[in-house]
């Protein structure tokens, strides 16, 4: 098995400007993420808004570069590649994002729109290209004369086929998904995750998949990793986590989750407070104003990333609240 | 006496020549201190059907029923005037997303107080006082200096809490949810979710909840109320309906939840999508896609049936035909 | 490998029966939808005709001044002839003939100085959106400056700098209206940056120019074509604000602008020495209006139904 992705401390922090005569503040919306991706497996990001999974997003699909570590695709490192080298790396990963109706082009049709990403990395003709967009399409459930329409003629979750139809029509090793189904309904959500699970059986396709919906992650995730504010607070693989949480954030987080059944329904773990604002993160452990199990130590040092039980986990107290 | 009641609802858009039937024939009793949970996919009539109730669809849609009365009055003949009275006071709504149901000019306190001025008719320091009080039953912290902030200046959690906030404030005898913790991250949903099946318990109000998360309903809700294409597909009580469902669509909608395969790689789903506007078929409106069909489904409209524990529309119930 | 080509093949057929119209009878079908859209188009067709075919059409040579026929009105009105139809002006030349030698300069000004102001505005504009920071900040601040003069005082100063002339006149009156058109092109530009099909042509690698007017470009039209087809008419009456001035079209040279402009001493003996240019100019304003509308909405795929 090859490791397709490997991420080394990517941090990434934005200068924001506080007013007229007020020095810039930096928000460290990724502040040291480190994890390794294996083709054909799925990577899953966890965490609530502001915990830096779509800055991740964007470092991973190179869109942006880090503020500092490095971020190696395929074995490349992207930090050292050129202009040209990035373009090619580019082809390697590519995206889907959450909402289907903003990310396809409402001026073009789905058939230029697939043929996109062809015209400008390789040297097919025309003829070939329409070949190939037509080969995903039907791989993706897509009927042929949905090649002459555009976006606005199609459903939600036939809008969701045709951006991961555009993410794999280059063959990439690495898609990442931002929060694929969160604004597709329950029977079509199931759909899509089927696709994405086919897909990755088809082409060994390694996913980074992410989203806030534990129930969907433990459906497709092979690894997770909870982020909180900019920092993964626990990262292993998924049985591990789910049967066993050791983070109070990971352990409120799933109790939060709900669930149809009694029977699988976790102890209620209440949580105070609201997410802190990553322009003014607290000191020490940015969880401890909301875990119930804080101390001093908390709110001074902030805890590093352990290994504990076979995963990874940033957390002081794992050892005494988990026994 | 139930506290709301509607029988054979039915509203139309469109044009007399060329109408579209948003809800069709839709029966649901609501009692005073219940909660009922409304589920369906987007396009279901699930929200159309809770606008037309209170009277919020004048001059767009045609709403014709049997009866719809609400504590004894009819909503169908009482004038525009008398349905004011009751809109807002007896029956308030929460929308999906408290960013935008809030005035984004005016302070939370001016806007809580607006709402007691109208229909409470309190002034000065009584006023003050409620609002403070109404701020502090949805545990809003420091509510005395929330009352001055603006809705920009609150997070997506507080901001929904205020919209609670103003909701209750005329103590209403039924409170309509329409999507409450959609918009919101997960450990705020489950805050939000305590908060309003507290106050319903505190209120004994009755509870209406719109969503399209069946396992947000499981949890918190008496009845359940399935809704696919402007119908009513099944009606029954918790937990019965989601451990034996009647009809072919509450079960597939059920199995198409990533938490119901657990370990499965793929999950189940339902072939194609909800029929449109204008392809709506002349049987069962689940005919094409029911893994169930027979000859008579495809030509025969199913109307409610008693099953144990609820109602359902389909000819061949799924727990009638094990027994 | 085998399987492949049958089933392109079979996809070919299928095309076959759903045959799609090409996009110019796509275009057409959606513009002939938006019935103003066709009317305006006649219109504008006919006044184009008129002005392309002067020497046949007019009745009468558009300078020449007859003198004992001074400020005849038109022929419905008491006093008026069959041989001036519209009437003439205060030198006796015969209205309908300079309408019609008029229509020839009036259109190639509204037509040259909207796209005289839209490329470089549309140019400068996704530039400045593209580049928000840098560039961005220099082009807005140099456009408030622009607006911020009265636009009469610019364009004579403009004028003032390259000399008198049509072509110059051009020149300045595009450059006064280029502000409007650099805001609007960045504002509907920044919009649709947020937008995640924006980011999926990032990710696939398409480059700046391609991103810039490929994809992004196409999704601003609709306010710039509603804006250009109203500068069409400004520019007529800038035009001739500057001929008043001495520094535009110059006398006797038929043009709307100026026709309308130098009437209006005589609009309480003879309103229509004023009147018809003025109605010629609000007909085809309106005109090019509706079929900018028209434009808009046959370019929109929002509109279409589904093939």
């Amino acid at each position: 098995m090859s490791t397709v992705l490997q991420a080394r401390d990517l941090t990434r922090y934005y200068d924001v400007n506080q007013g007229f005569l007020k020095p810039p503040a930096q928000v460290k919306a990724l502040n040291g993420v480190s994890f390794e991706l294996q083709a054909g497996k799925t990577l899953a990001v966890v965490g609530e808004s502001g915990c830096g999974k779509s800055t991740l997003a964007r470092q991973l699909t190179l869109i942006e570069a880090p503020t500092s570590g490095s971020l190696l695709l395929d074995g490349q490192d992207a930090a050292q590649a050129g202009k040209a080298g990035l373009k090619a790396m580019r082809t390697k990963v590519q995206m889907v994002f959450q909402n289907p109706y903003a990310s396809l082009n409402p001026r073009q049709k789905i058939g230029t729109q697939l043929g996109e990403p062809l015209a400008i990395n390789t040297s097919l003709s025309s003829a070939e290209r329409e070949e190939r967009v037509r080969a995903m399409m039907k791989r993706v459930g897509l009927r042929p004369e949905h090649y002459y329409r555009y976006p606005h003629m199609f459903s939600g979750g036939q809008r969701q086929r045709i951006a991961i139809a555009r993410a794999m029509m280059l063959n990439p090793k690495i898609v990442v998904a931002d929060e694929p189904t969160s604004a597709l309904d329950v029977s079509i959500q199931a759909q899509v995750l089927n696709l994405f699970m086919d897909l990755q059986d088809e082409f060994n396709t390694a996913y980074v998949f992410i989203s806030h919906n534990l129930a969907v992650v433990e459906h497709v995730a092979d690894d997770l990793m909870v982020m909180y504010l900019g920092r993964a607070v626990e990262v292993g693989a998924k049985e591990t986590i789910y049967s066993r949480p050791l983070h109070p954030y990971t352990q409120a987080l799933l109790s939060a989750t709900p669930s149809i059944h009694p029977e699988d329904r976790r102890v209620k773990i209440k949580i105070q407070g609201e997410l802190p604002s990553p322009l003014n993160p607290p000191s020490g452990c940015a969880f401890h104003k909301r875990c119930p199990h804080a101390t001093e130590r908390c709110k001074s040092e902030v805890p590093q990333l352990r290994e504990l039980e076979q995963r990874m986990i940033a957390c002081h107290r794992a050892e005494d609240i988990n026994v | 006496m139930s506290l709301l009641e509607i029988k054979n609802l039915s509203v139309e858009f469109g044009s007399e020549k060329n109408p579209f039937r948003a809800v069709e024939g839709l029966d649901l009793t609501v009692n005073q201190g219940e909660i009922v949970g409304i589920v369906g996919e987007s396009g279901s009539g699930k929200s159309v059907t809770m606008m037309a109730m209170m009277g919020l669809l004048e001059g767009q849609g045609r709403i014709v029923a049997d009866t719809l009365q609400f504590d004894g009055k009819n909503l169908l003949t009482i004038s525009a005037r008398e349905r004011r009275k009751i809109v807002g006071k007896d029956i308030a709504m929460i929308f999906q997303d408290p960013m935008t149901s809030l005035n984004p000019s005016y302070t939370v306190g001016y806007q809580i107080m607006e709402v007691l001025k109208l229909h409470q008719g309190l002034r000065g320091a009584a006023l003050k006082q409620r609002a403070l009080e109404l701020m502090e039953m949805v545990e809003i912290p420091a509510a005395a200096t929330r009352l001055a902030a603006y809705p920009h200046q609150l997070s997506g959690g507080m901001s929904q809490r205020v919209v609670i906030a103003m909701a209750i404030a005329c103590n209403p005898k039924l409170l309509i949810a329409d999507e409450p913790t959609t918009a919101l991250d997960v450990t705020i949903q489950a805050q939000i979710m305590d908060l309003l099946v507290n106050l319903q318990k505190s209120q004994n109000m009755a509870l209406i909840m719109i969503t399209h998360d069946l396992a947000v309903v499981a949890e918190v809700a008496h009845r359940v109320a399935v809704m696919y294409a402007g119908q009513v597909a099944e009606l029954a009580e918790v937990p019965g309906i989601f451990r034996h469902p009647s009809h072919p669509y509450t079960e597939a909608l059920l199995s198409s939840i990533p938490e119901h395969s657990k370990g499965a790689h793929r999950l189940s789903t339902l072939p194609g999508i909800v029929p449109g506007q204008y392809d709506r078929p002349t049987g069962c409106l689940l005919s094409p896609r029911c893994p169930y069909v027979k000859d008579d489904c495809k030509t025969r409209r199913p109307g409610l049936t008693a099953v144990e524990g609820g109602v359902v529309r389909c000819h061949y119930p799924i727990s009638a035909r094990e027994a | 490998m085998t399987n492949a080509k049958t089933t392109t093949a079979a996809s070919a057929v299928e095309d076959q029966a759903l045959t799609y119209p090409s996009p110019f009878k796509e275009f057409w079908q959606g513009f002939a939808h938006n019935k103003g859209a066709v009317a305006g188009l006649l219109f504008m067709t006919i006044v184009t005709l008129c002005a392309i075919l002067a020497p046949l059409v007019a009745p009468h040579n558009p300078i020449e001044q007859f003198r004992e026929h001074l400020l005849q009105p038109p022929v419905w009105l008491d006093g008026g002839s069959a041989s001036f139809l519209l009437g003439t002006d205060e030198l006796g030349r015969d209205i309908l003939s300079r309408l019609i030698y008029g229509a020839r300069l009036s259109l190639f000004i509204g037509l040259c100085s909207v796209v005289m102001a839209l490329l470089p505005g549309v140019i400068l504009g996704l530039l400045a959106a593209f580049f928000p920071k840098s560039l961005g900040s220099v082009i807005m601040r140099l456009m408030d400056i622009m607006m911020a003069l009265p636009s009469l005082l610019l364009a004579v100063a403009i004028m003032a700098i390259l000399g008198p002339g049509l072509l110059n006149a051009m020149i300045a009156i595009a450059t006064v209206s280029l502000p409007a058109y650099v805001r609007l092109t960045r504002a509907s530009a920044m919009t649709e940056l947020n937008r995640d099909y924006v980011t999926a042509s990032r990710v696939a690698g398409a480059g700046l120019w391609r991103q810039m007017f490929i994809t992004v470009l196409p999704n601003c039209m609709a306010p710039l074509i509603v804006h250009a087809t109203m500068s069409f008419s400004s520019a007529i009456l800038e035009i001739a604000a500057l001929g008043f001035l001495g520094l535009g079209v110059q006398p006797p040279t038929p043009e709307w602008g100026t026709m309308l402009a130098s009437a209006r001493d005589y609009i309480e003996r003879a309103w229509w020495v004023v009147s018809l240019p003025g109605l010629t100019i609000l007909l085809s304003v309106l005109a090019i209006n509706l079929m900018g509308d028209g434009l808009r909405d046959a370019l929109d795929p929002k509109l279409k139904r589904a093939a």
